[in-house]
């Protein structure tokens, strides 16, 4: 007979599995919005491409291509995250699903993470239409010098925007128009995340050294481009990252935590 | 009692106000938007080439006019959606009062709002870049936009009688926007463009209205592209109240 320790470990895994599957038919259920997705982003780069052109950019290299791509897959992942999955939390809530969920699982946390792994799947079909459109557009072939650390970068970066989202959901849940603030850190957020090159100056280098949030980022186009951004090796990198990673899960399961019991026991969104 | 028909539309032009008031984040964004999207692209071209305020004055009034544009599309669809959705227009379309004057004054809110929205966002602009000419050119500017958005509710009109055919505003709009965005002309040089696309781009009223207003405030002004903005606002408001007349004939007929 399994320890009820064991048990409750089942259980748990149980519980999630169940909550990725539902995410993964409620994510795919539109087959129209996935194909709208991949068929607009090439008219998008298009549309970024030539107004860069209205700004007196002429040509652009293949190697700038290349950044460009990680850099529209590293901004593709933060408007995402922050819109279709924090601000899905956020919907979840208002309109009254999250009681229906806490009535099926033990904990919100388990929700949101089985939502949020579900959704990292979804989310490689933004790199898959970017790849694609520039090809479409500019001929532009992927290159990925090291597939492992690629993978790795990807999964932090997933794991960090699932946490971060997730925290934001929690603090900004009762603020009305939420959404303005949703839109200005859709900006925000990847400045400070690395998004831009560590290469482009001397501050932005800074920011990437310094900022926690951006190492998944700065990995990404490590790992394709194949050459160091920041003068810190690739391990240390990958250890920070992993710190930030863990922290904030601390984080999200402590807010969790507190939102799961004040909406148990008043009835009430957010933390306070 | 008869109430006159400016009663009605000053009355459906307050309540849209109020409606719009209750989330003033969202006018703030008008005007920070432009700044975050036109400042993020300078930002990044600025590691090609120079920035001059010239540059960016054009492409800011550039994304303004397009991100105006997609906002006033898009309204008159909306509004039928979402009152088409809540249950809303069988009572709306039962009201002695026309929907044309409703439509009109959920539009003209709208437009009003659009143009004080630019006002704020880029007279710290045209000041820097003109001194006080520049306000003067700016209210110029203004007149333009103002007709420049006209035709594109007419434009929207033609769009709603899609999304109620299609029965999705979602998919109609995440597909319509980028095309328009890319046929609006207004942050790019339409000449690198195959003559097809530009032809397109003249037909539709975003760059005419975009390079007017360009014009104007360089003090080039072109009467050409005024009286064209004039004729195309007729045509694109027939075009609109045609069609919406004729949506409107088969939700009476046929039902919603």
């Amino acid at each position: 007979m399994p320890s009820l320790k064991e048990a409750l470990g089942a259980g748990v895994f149980r519980e999630l599995g169940v909550e990725v599957w539902r995410g993964l038919r409620l994510l795919f259920s539109k087959p129209s919005s996935i194909m709208i997705n991949i068929v607009t982003a090439p008219l998008w780069l298009a549309f970024f491409i030539l107004t860069l052109r209205g700004f007196g950019v002429l040509t652009l290299g293949m190697q700038i291509l290349q950044l460009f791509l990680w850099a529209a897959y590293a901004f593709a992942l933060y408007s995402s995250w922050l819109w279709g999955f924090g601000n899905g939390i956020i919907e979840e809530g208002y309109e009254g699903i999250l009681e229906n969920v806490m009535s099926t699982v033990n904990n919100i946390l388990i929700h949101v993470i089985g939502w949020g792994i579900a959704y990292s799947i979804y989310t490689l079909l933004d790199l898959v239409a970017l790849v694609v459109s520039f090809y479409i557009i500019f001929g532009l072939i992927i290159s990925i010098r090291d597939p492992i650390l690629l993978i790795i970068s990807i999964v932090l970066a997933s794991l960090q925007l699932l946490f971060i989202s997730t925290i934001y959901a929690m603090l900004v849940i009762k603020l009305r128009s939420n959404w303005v603030i949703t839109d200005i850190m859709q900006f925000l957020m990847p400045t400070l995340g690395g998004l831009i090159p560590s290469e482009t100056s001397r501050y932005v280098t800074m920011i990437n050294e310094y900022s926690p949030i951006a190492y998944p980022f700065i990995l990404m186009r490590e790992s394709a481009l194949g050459y160091l951004e920041l003068p810190i090796p690739i391990i240390y990198q990958i250890i920070y990252s992993i710190i930030t990673v863990t922290s904030l899960f601390i984080i999200t399961a402590i807010l969790v935590r507190i939102f799961d019991r004040r909406l148990r026991e008043e009835g009430k969104l957010g933390l306070t | 009692m008869k109430v006159s028909r400016l009663s009605i539309l000053y009355a459906v032009m307050i309540n849209e106000l109020k409606i719009i008031s209750r989330e003033p984040g969202g006018l703030a964004l008008l005007i920070i938007l432009p700044y975050f999207v036109a400042g993020g692209m300078a930002f990044i071209a600025s590691f090609f080439v120079k920035i001059t305020s010239g540059v960016f004055l054009r492409q800011f009034i550039g994304f303004e006019v397009l991100m105006l544009s997609m906002i006033m599309m898009q309204t008159g669809a909306r509004f039928l959606w979402e009152e088409k959705r809540g249950g809303r227009l069988e009572f709306l379309l039962a009201t002695p009062t026309s929907m044309y004057i409703v439509l009109f004054g959920t539009s003209m809110v709208m437009i009003i709002m659009n143009i004080g929205a630019f006002t704020i966002a880029s007279l710290p602009l045209f000041y820097a870049e003109y001194g006080l000419v520049g306000t003067i050119k700016l209210a110029l500017a203004l007149l333009l936009l103002f007709i420049g958005l006209l035709p594109l509710y007419g434009l929207g009109l033609l769009i709603a009688g899609l999304v109620m055919k299609l029965n999705d505003a979602d998919t109609v709009m995440n597909i319509l926007t980028p095309i328009l965005t890319i046929l609006s002309g207004t942050t790019y040089p339409i000449y690198v463009l195959p003559w097809w696309i530009k032809e397109l781009i003249y037909v539709l009223p975003m760059y005419i209205t975009f390079h007017s207003m360009y014009l104007e405030s360089a003090s080039h002004e072109s009467i050409t592209f005024i009286v064209y903005l004039i004729i195309a606002t007729i045509i694109y408001l027939l075009l609109g109240v045609t069609s919406y007349a004729k949506l409107e004939r088969s939700f009476r007929s046929r039902g919603i």
